[in-house]
């Protein structure tokens, strides 16, 4: 910040002194983005069962869709759709938000309505468009399977259930746990990004990106306006119901537009990009986000290399198990 | 089981679930559970306080992330869900609506601090990313301006510079004349961009859009902390802990009462016990008094059973002996004349022989003629009257008439003989009409010109019974039937036999007589009831006869209608099932016949 400043030269040094509230404590405080744990504990029998369940398609009603359909675990954990597709072939109102780190997430779906895995995880079950489900059926279906009712027996003393049906798929999620480049670099290995990388993450936390994609997750920890310094939704057109973000659950004006600020982890892999699925590629969405919630303009060159930061934050090895026995 | 016997079972079973319930109270206090919701509620506290911190920390910009502001949020929802487990069981008592209510408006204000906590943060991201930029929008927008000389920089720099320092310190303290001021100068700005090329009225735009942003946000985030501030999320715990420690409280309190009863009640139990031992002692003290005095009397009764049975043997014999004199007496008496005539024959007969012993002597002598003529004339006439008055033949007949008394008596004995059995053995085939028959013999002197006898004899078998105690049955009924009957009225005693089923045999004994009361009718049959005079019967003959044919298997019934007579009908297995001598026991005691 100090460099910077320094470096466009003129009255810097009228504003210095007034910057050390808004940047200063950089040097007091710690950065404003954690690594991910190296180790995660879990239960590796739950973690199975959850991984199987994950892929088991007989979760929805015609058999068809899986949990793994839209959050695909070869590619980012999503689906790459503006919004995905369902049983019959419905189409769902928002864009599948990427399921790795999701256990780092403070709430889960971009409204923000499930305040834990496990209950996200019944959610798309029932969804009349997504899985379209029910647990009694879906528990018909799988008490048939004796290897899968064996499996679930090791796993929970109480057997196959939905409640322990939801546990080992929250298990199993907050396995997908993907280090990345980044997460070295923030333990103190200075080579694991490049130089252009390094000066993106500067110009990320310069620009304010930071203010809201902070933390382990790089977001996933508050919410947010969508349209902070410019109205996004009259521009693009179209309202949806989904649009309304958040105001769908508590029913606050304050809520309007008010979604999950989404994690940045993967994010190369996860377009197409917002609620909406709207942007296409990463420089479309820090376009964007730089005009809608920064509400100010940068250089073609800064954007180019937050870019390439947002590009080490993809994990080394996709889903990678960092899952120690318990 | 009596419906005593069910009672005092109940009685039990509700002292002893008092008594557990009671136990149950006193343990109903679980301390280690209150413990733990103590432990929970502690918790609860410190996270809040730490929950607070951590948003003041981001608000002043001590965290750089919020990371430490959303954690408690799980944190929070895992505490919930144990407190309302760990208290579960005390909403429902006495003083949990208390506790429900405190919960319930604990989650109302933790719900709304939530809310408070993510507007606050939102609004503090918006007013960080705006305040950190507004020296940079400044430094551009100052620059551009000088540097398109629409205003040298003496005029516009100290005008941004003012701006943003300002703007920074009303984040600091947000007074409303240094708002005031702010706004003045931003009107200042505003009047600007007419003057300036599009790109600097663009940038002149978004930097007041900044400044706006950040009194905005800044007004916004003072509501925020300030409802944070004033939401009771402390207070309510206390409330919520106050709540629950007044109930721990109350079930304390219970649960020493719920001690007090049950010592008391314990007391009351040992008491009721004791009385009741001391009663139980008491009434075995009583029993066995009253056992002693009941085994003597019932060794008197036996006793006089005895001498009942005796006596019952005694007059039965009395009446036996004087049928059985009545009937050796007749042929006696005619034996006897019979014999006395023939003994007044005899002095005849003497003399005849005499004469002609002394008629043979005189010849041998060769006495006088005369001598033997006289003899001779004497002996001739002798033997003349002798053949004359035929007293040989009448000897003769005589002789004949008192072999057939002496026969007659003969046969007398012969059917006591059979009626006793006393030459047989104690079980023995027997035709019960054989039976009959003796028993009518002996009983002939009661029935004799009075009675007249049917007999309907159908063919039977013979059974394996005590013949002496069947004939003792048979004589008893057939007395009884022959007393049965007026004097006025020709009596008819009819005998029936006839085979009841395969295996049994029937005998009835009916009379024509008075019947019997109904008022007598149930009693017939027990021990010395009697409608005899004192000292005629002794009452047990019935009674007897009854036991003799249950020891046999059998069954005896009466039917009787008054003033046309009843019948008795026995009724005998041909084989009984346990032919026990043991069974016969009271053969011993049994009179010959009645």
């Amino acid at each position: 910040m100090h460099a910077m400043l320094k470096r466009r030269g003129g009255p810097a040094g009228l504003f210095l002194s007034l910057a050390v509230w808004a940047g200063g404590n950089a040097a007091l405080a710690a950065e404003p983005i954690e690594p991910l744990p190296l180790r995660v504990e879990l239960d590796a029998a739950k973690v199975a069962l959850g991984n199987k369940l994950f892929h088991d398609k007989r979760l929805s009603r015609d058999g068809t869709i899986a949990c793994a359909s839209c959050h695909r675990l070869d590619s980012g954990g999503v689906d790459n759709a503006p919004v995905s597709t369902g049983i019959d072939g419905a189409k769902g109102g928002i864009n599948a938000p990427t399921v790795f780190n999701a256990g780092y997430n403070f709430r889960q779906f971009w409204d923000g309505r499930a305040s834990s895995l496990e209950e996200q995880a019944a959610g798309p079950i029932h969804n009349p468009i997504e899985m379209g489900s029910d647990w009694q059926q879906v528990l018909a279906k799988l008490r048939q399977d004796p290897a899968l009712v064996a499996q679930a027996a090791a796993a929970y003393p109480a057997g196959l259930s939905d409640e322990t049906i939801v546990d080992a798929i929250a298990t199993f999620e907050r396995s997908l746990v993907t280090p990345s480049a980044f997460d070295r670099y923030l333990r103190g290995d200075n080579s694991a990004i490049g130089l252009d990388e390094a000066r993106g993450y500067q110009l990320f936390k310069n620009y304010g990106c930071v203010a809201c994609h902070q933390g382990v997750n790089i977001g996933g920890n508050m919410f947010q306006v969508f349209g902070v310094m410019g109205d996004y939704f009259a521009k693009r057109g179209g309202p949806t119901k989904a649009d309304l973000g958040r105001y769908n659950v508590t029913g606050l004006e304050a809520d309007k537009h008010v979604f999950k600020v989404p994690s940045l982890r993967n994010v190369a892999l996860t377009a197409p990009y917002f609620h909406d699925g709207s942007a296409n590629t990463l420089e479309d969405a820090v376009d964007v986000m730089f005009r809608y919630q920064l509400g100010r303009s940068a250089p073609a060159e800064d954007k180019s290399l937050i870019v390439k930061f947002l590009r080490t934050l993809t994990g080394d090895k996709q889903a990678r198990s960092l899952v120690a026995t318990r | 089981m009596s419906k005593n016997k069910i009672l005092g079972f109940a009685a039990a079973a509700t002292l002893i679930a008092v008594l557990i319930v009671l136990v149950a109270l006193t343990r109903s206090v679980d301390l280690e559970a209150h413990n733990r919701i103590v432990a929970t509620l502690r918790e609860m506290k410190q996270l809040d306080a730490e929950w607070n911190t951590e948003v003041l920390r981001s608000k002043t910009g001590f965290s750089e992330h919020y990371d430490a502001v959303a954690r408690p949020l799980a944190q929070l929802a895992s505490l919930e869900s144990r407190l309302e487990q760990q208290t579960a069981g005390l909403i429902g008592r006495e003083g949990g609506d208390a506790v429900a209510l405190a919960l319930q408006s604990y989650r109302e204000v933790i719900k709304k601090k939530i809310d408070a906590v993510e507007h606050f943060k939102s609004q503090n991201a918006i007013l960080r990313n705006s305040s950190r930029y507004l020296p940079t929008a400044a430094q551009e927008l100052g620059d551009g301006i000088t540097a398109a000389g629409v205003l040298p920089a003496e005029k516009i720099v100290p005008l941004l510079a003012d701006l943003v320092n300002r703007s920074l310190s009303y984040i600091l303290a947000p007074e409303q004349s240094r708002r005031e001021l702010i706004e003045g100068q931003l009107a200042q700005l505003g009047r600007l961009p007419a003057s300036l090329p599009a790109e600097l009225a663009e940038k002149a735009r978004l930097f007041a859009s900044h400044v706006e942003t950040v009194l905005r946000q800044q007004d916004a985030g003072d509501v925020i902390l300030g409802e944070l501030d004033v939401l009771p999320t402390a207070e309510r715990i206390d409330v919520l802990s106050d709540a629950i420690a007044g109930q721990h409280d109350r079930s304390l309190l219970a649960q020493q009462q719920a001690r007090q009863w049950l010592i008391a009640y314990s007391v009351a139990l040992l008491l009721a016990l004791a009385w009741l031992a001391s009663r139980l002692i008491r009434s075995f003290r009583l029993l066995r008094r009253s056992n002693a005095s009941l085994q003597k009397a019932h060794a008197e009764l036996q006793e006089s059973q005895v001498y009942m049975v005796q006596s019952e043997k005694m007059s039965a014999l009395g009446q036996m002996v004087a049928g059985i004199a009545h009937e050796i007496n007749t042929p006696l008496a005619y034996v006897k004349g019979t014999v006395d005539v023939m003994h007044e024959q005899i002095a005849g007969l003497t003399a005849l022989l005499g004469s002609s012993r002394r008629f043979a002597w005189l010849m041998r002598q060769q006495a006088d003629k005369s001598d033997i003529r006289d003899e001779f004339v004497k002996l001739e006439a002798l033997a003349k009257k002798t053949v004359d008055d035929a007293v040989l033949e009448e000897m003769d007949a005589l002789l004949e008439s008192s072999s057939n008394g002496i026969s007659q008596i003969s046969e007398i004995v012969v059917n006591l003989k059979n009626f006793s059995r006393l030459d047989r053995a104690k079980v023995s085939q027997f035709d019960v009409r054989e039976g009959l028959e003796s028993t009518l013999l002996l009983a002939k002197n009661l029935l004799k010109n009075k009675v007249r006898i049917d007999k309907e004899f159908d063919d039977i078998p013979n059974i394996s019974c005590s013949p002496s105690q069947i004939n003792q049955v048979f004589l008893n009924l057939i007395t009884n039937a022959a007393q049965a009957i007026p004097d006025d009225r020709e009596g008819v005693l009819t005998l029936r036999t006839s085979r009841a089923g395969t295996d049994r045999v029937r005998v009835e004994i009916q009379d024509n007589g008075a019947g019997i009361p109904a008022d007598v009718l149930p009693k017939i049959f027990d021990p010395f009831f009697t409608t005899k005079e004192v000292g005629k019967g002794t009452g047990m003959g019935l009674s007897i006869s009854y036991k003799i044919i249950q020891t046999h298997a059998g069954r005896i019934e009466v039917d009787t209608e008054a003033e046309v007579g009843t019948v008795f009908t026995i009724e005998l297995p041909v084989q009984p099932p346990v032919v026990d001598d043991d069974a016969m026991l009271i053969d011993d005691e049994m009179p010959l016949a009645a």
